[in-house]
């Protein structure tokens, strides 16, 4: 069951970060890791990556006035 | 000054203090009661001994040196002669005795379900719980006490009593505090731990005092009063009564005195030192000054309303503010506040005299504090400060010059901020313009009313009067009236045209032609007066655009798209004024001329047409009362009919579910559906009712203007008092409740008849039948009940969103960041845009497109 929820059709797309691109998000925000959101490995819609702590996911969702929105999550 | 050093806390623990630490900590010991000598310096080994720190300017702390405000004071001690309970540990002390044995002194349970609780505690500390901490010490109590035997050393236990506040018996026999300390002493640490102390900082015997701290004199000041006596603060009291009578028991001891009096003294050094601690205890007499006053310690500066946390931590005065009722004033502006004269003389500015206005502000000084516009006080130019009375006035007048200030009264056109509580968003405290006038209530325009959530059934309004330069600037800048007119929540104005005003505008733009005098007389009672009409007869457009400038174009659509009103070069033609053109929340026209025009000449605007409508309404007269609920007998006749018509349909209905032949919708039962069903039939005889009595009323109907200009009430309403009140539903549903199988005993058991089911067809002008009453009255009564359990509830979860929400802040790289610059969203909004420019939360392309390209796109 818990493999298919982060392909159901209500959760946007998931995706983890490579180094490259954390450092990236870290400098273009001028933080550090603990500074971003944050979300549980156990979270239902990531739980199935089994990603470890500091893991950076990049949420790719959408709404009715900025289709493109970009999120990101440190996985605690 | 030195620079200071600042550290993070990294961890507070709380706990008692040992005697050890009481003495370490102490800088003198206090041994007399005596407070000066005659010279009225303050006695070595007395209670303002100068080594507790300073109260007096001049003197120098013996401790550390430092004069009065540098140095912070320092805590003393006393010895006492005969150890005594602390009061705020009593239930406490009384839970060891009773838990532990009286005899070898260990917790009463045996060994092996001690040991059990003991793992538990260990596993709750590792955890960090507090809670389960609590909860196993509480179980450690409760089971041990009622053992009647020690499992240690089979001593037989003497049930131990409390007598309140702070005699203990074992038995019949009376233990004295200083058995009660040697008891506790002999707890051992791991029992004590189970018991709830924390051995490292806390140890249970020293909840039995041998020494008493005695606080810094700076934390209990006296006073001079004006004859030049000292008056002692309430604790130096209680506590020269401790060292009073601990001297003597020391005395009396020494002596050999008899056991009696030796008890008696103790007793009341107990006495003493308890109301010292805590004045309130309900099973000793409060200690009292004198004139029969209650003596103010230590626990009362904390606890209750007027004590330390909610009087002065959570509560801040201030100064130069004043509260009355409000009232409303239709002549005065939107950004100004009437206030009465007799605030104006209390409230003051201070204003540097200078070359420019010496003239005046002397004027001010010469009418002094009780004549309009004075001045209350003058402030030298080296901070000294004087009242303006008769007998300094001369002197005044004679040194005032350049360089003084002078704390004159209010006048029209001060800044002052305006706010009702509460508060709940940044519309509640705006600034406005003082107008000084007579009464004694805060005027305000009814149009403000909305941001503050303001009505006048007896509301009151705080005012504050800005001191500086800065805090007047930065007022005006970002909180006065017009910088609010529209709500960051979605984008509206929250502040419009209401009321008479827009009944004026919707009468006025409707089919009114004037003549060129009255037009005239219009526009002079708004204050305008540059305004040449050539023509005899203006219309009501015509005079309505008079306000616009001639580069102004609007164009309101409605959801048909069909164009409902019209501005072309300033002038409307197309069109009447309603509540959606220039009400609250809904004026499009305000919005517009807003993003056009600017606040300023936004909130000129709305003042005009504001006045255009009450006076245009003040020329035409307007009025509601009964007889605009009247119908004629046909009109009566057809309503009538109506209902009949909707009755039967629901009869026929009826019939068909008894026949068991109605079709049930998808999901729902047949009763259900025929519930739907009868609902739909009787909600909609009353809108067609409405509908058709609304066109057979005379037309200048005040009832119906109000509702279709907006201005106040709705068709709705109208149709409930002149034709039919409706169906009533609770719950979404016709009444059911009541006896068996009916609402009412007048009614036969499973009629499902309108009647039967809370359909009242009678209107409130007409009267209703006791059965239709019944009904209403249940509608009104849980409407009632659910706005009054609602309100407090809403208003909490409102009040705990904010306070989460209150450090949020868009940073300049628009990302959303808490206190501790987290990130809380990457994008505010995830889109960027800024509400209070927006329309209702969205951007809309196609108006920017307009604005760029003109009327053509
Ligand atoms: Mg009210
Ligand atoms: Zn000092
Ligand atoms: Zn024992």
């Amino acid at each position: 069951m818990a493999e298919e929820k982060i392909n159901h059709i209500l959760v946007p797309k998931h995706e983890v970060c490579t180094e490259e691109e954390v450092k990236e998000i870290l400098s273009k925000y001028n933080i550090k890791k603990d500074q971003l959101p944050r979300m549980s490995h156990k979270d239902v819609t990531i739980v199935s990556l089994d990603l470890a702590s500091g893991t950076v996911v990049k949420i790719f969702r959408s709404n009715k006035t900025e289709p493109n929105s970009i999120f990101y999550r440190v996985v605690v | 000054m030195a620079e200071k050093i600042y550290k993070k806390i990294n961890k507070i623990s709380f706990g008692m203090q040992s005697p050890e630490f009481i003495g370490e900590t102490s800088v003198a010991k206090i041994v007399t009661a005596e407070l000066y000598e005659k010279e009225g310096y303050p006695v070595d080994g007395g209670l303002m001994d100068v080594h507790l720190g300073v109260i007096d300017p001049g003197l120098r702390c013996k401790t550390c040196g430092g004069k009065l405000k540098e140095c912070m004071g320092h805590f003393g001690h006393i010895e006492l002669a005969r150890p005594v309970i602390h009061i705020n540990f009593a239930t406490q002390v009384y839970n060891l005795l009773r838990s532990t044995c009286n005899e070898c002194h260990r917790i009463l349970i045996d060994e092996k379900k001690l040991e059990m609780q003991k793992e538990r505690m260990e596993k709750a500390k590792k955890a960090n719980n507090s809670d389960r901490m609590r909860f196993i010490t509480k179980d450690v109590l409760s089971k041990s006490r009622l053992i009647k035997k020690c499992a240690y050393c089979k001593a037989k236990q003497d049930a131990v009593k409390i007598e309140k506040p702070t005699t203990y018996y074992q038995g019949d026999k009376r233990l004295s505090p200083i058995e009660v300390r040697a008891k506790l002493e002999k707890i051992n640490d791991a029992d004590a731990e189970l018991l709830g102390f924390n051995t490292k900082t806390s140890r249970p015997e020293w909840m039995v005092l041998k020494v008493l701290p005695i606080p810094p004199v700076t934390m209990r000041p006296s006073i001079t009063l004006e004859s030049g006596e000292r008056s002692e603060d309430d604790l130096t009291h209680k506590l020269g009564d401790i060292v009073r009578i601990n001297q003597r028991l020391f005395e009396n001891i020494n002596a050999g005195a008899p056991e009696m009096i030796i008890e008696d003294l103790w007793d009341l050094l107990q006495y003493h030192i308890t109301t010292y601690m805590d004045n309130t205890v309900s099973t000793i007499p409060p200690a009292r000054h004198r004139s029969g006053q209650e003596l103010k310690t230590l626990t009362e500066r904390i606890k209750s309303k007027e004590g330390r946390f909610r009087h002065n931590l959570a509560g801040k005065r201030v100064n130069f503010a004043a509260r009355t009722v409000i009232s409303p004033d239709p002549c005065i502006k939107f950004n100004e506040v009437g206030i009465p004269k007799s605030v104006a003389m209390e409230l003051t500015i201070p204003e540097r005299v200078t070359e420019w206005n010496k003239e005046w502000l002397i004027k001010a000084v010469k009418n002094g504090p009780k004549q309009y516009p004075g001045a209350n006080y003058v402030i030298w130019p080296n901070g000294k400060k004087k009242k303006i009375t008769s007998e300094t006035m001369e002197q005044i007048m004679e040194e005032l010059a350049v360089g003084f200030t002078v704390e004159r009264h209010v006048i029209d056109g001060d800044q002052a901020l305006f706010n009702r509580q509460p508060s709940l968003h940044r519309m509640s405290l705006m600034c406005h313009k003082v107008k000084v006038l007579p009464g004694k209530s805060f005027r305000m325009n009814p149009s403000v009313c909305n941001p503050y959530n303001a009505d006048f059934d007896g509301d009151e309004m705080n005012l504050h009067i800005p001191q500086t330069e800065e805090a007047r600037a930065e007022a005006e800048v970002l909180m006065e009236v017009q910088t609010q007119i529209i709500t960051p929540k979605n984008g509206y104005n929250i502040i419009g045209c209401v009321e008479d005003s827009i009944t004026g505008c919707y009468l006025l733009t409707k089919s009114q032609e004037i003549s060129k005098e009255e037009a005239t007389n219009i526009l002079t009672s708004i204050g305008i007066d540059n305004v040449k009409f050539s023509k005899e007869k203006v219309t009501g457009s015509e005079l309505f655009s008079t306000l616009f400038p001639e580069d102004f174009n609007f164009i309101r659509k409605n959801k048909e798209g069909e164009v409902v009103v019209r501005f072309k070069n300033g002038k409307l033609d197309k069109g009447i004024i309603d509540k959606n053109t220039i009400g609250e929340n809904n004026g499009e026209l305000i919005r517009e001329f807003y993003r056009k025009y600017g606040q300023d000449k936004t909130i000129v605007l709305m003042g005009n047409i504001f006045q255009m409508g009450i006076n245009t309404l003040l020329k035409l007269g307007f009025t509601t009362g009964v007889s605009d609920t009247d119908l004629s007998d046909d009109v009566r006749k057809k309503v009538d009919s109506m209902i009949k018509r909707a009755y039967i349909k629901v009869e026929e209905n009826i019939v068909e579910y008894k026949k068991g032949k109605i079709e049930a919708l998808p999901g729902k039962t047949s009763l259900e559906t025929l519930e739907i069903k009868a609902m739909e039939i009787l909600n909609k005889a009353r809108t067609e009712i409405g509908d058709f009595v609304k066109d057979f009323v005379t037309k200048d109907n005040a009832s119906i203007i109000m509702a279709k200009s907006g201005a106040k009430g709705n068709i709705l309403n109208f149709t409930q008092m002149t034709g039919c009140i409706g169906q009533q539903a609770l719950g979404g549903k016709r009444i059911t409740r009541g006896y068996r199988n009916r609402t009412l005993s007048t009614f036969k058991e499973n009629d499902l008849g309108p009647e039967a089911r809370g359909f009242v067809k009678g209107s409130f002008k007409k009267g209703i039948s006791p059965t239709e009453f019944f009904f209403h009255a249940m509608t009104g009564r849980d409407s009632l009940m659910d706005n009054a359990l609602r309100t407090p509830k809403s208003g909490y979860l409102y009040r705990r969103l904010a306070n989460a929400l209150q450090d949020l802040k868009v940073e300049y790289d628009h990302t959303v960041r808490n206190a501790s610059k987290e990130i809380v969203q990457f994008k505010y909004g995830e889109d960027s845009i800024d509400v209070s420019k927006s329309e209702g939360g969205t951007i809309s392309v196609i108006n920017a497109i307009h604005d760029v390209l003109g009327e053509k796109a």
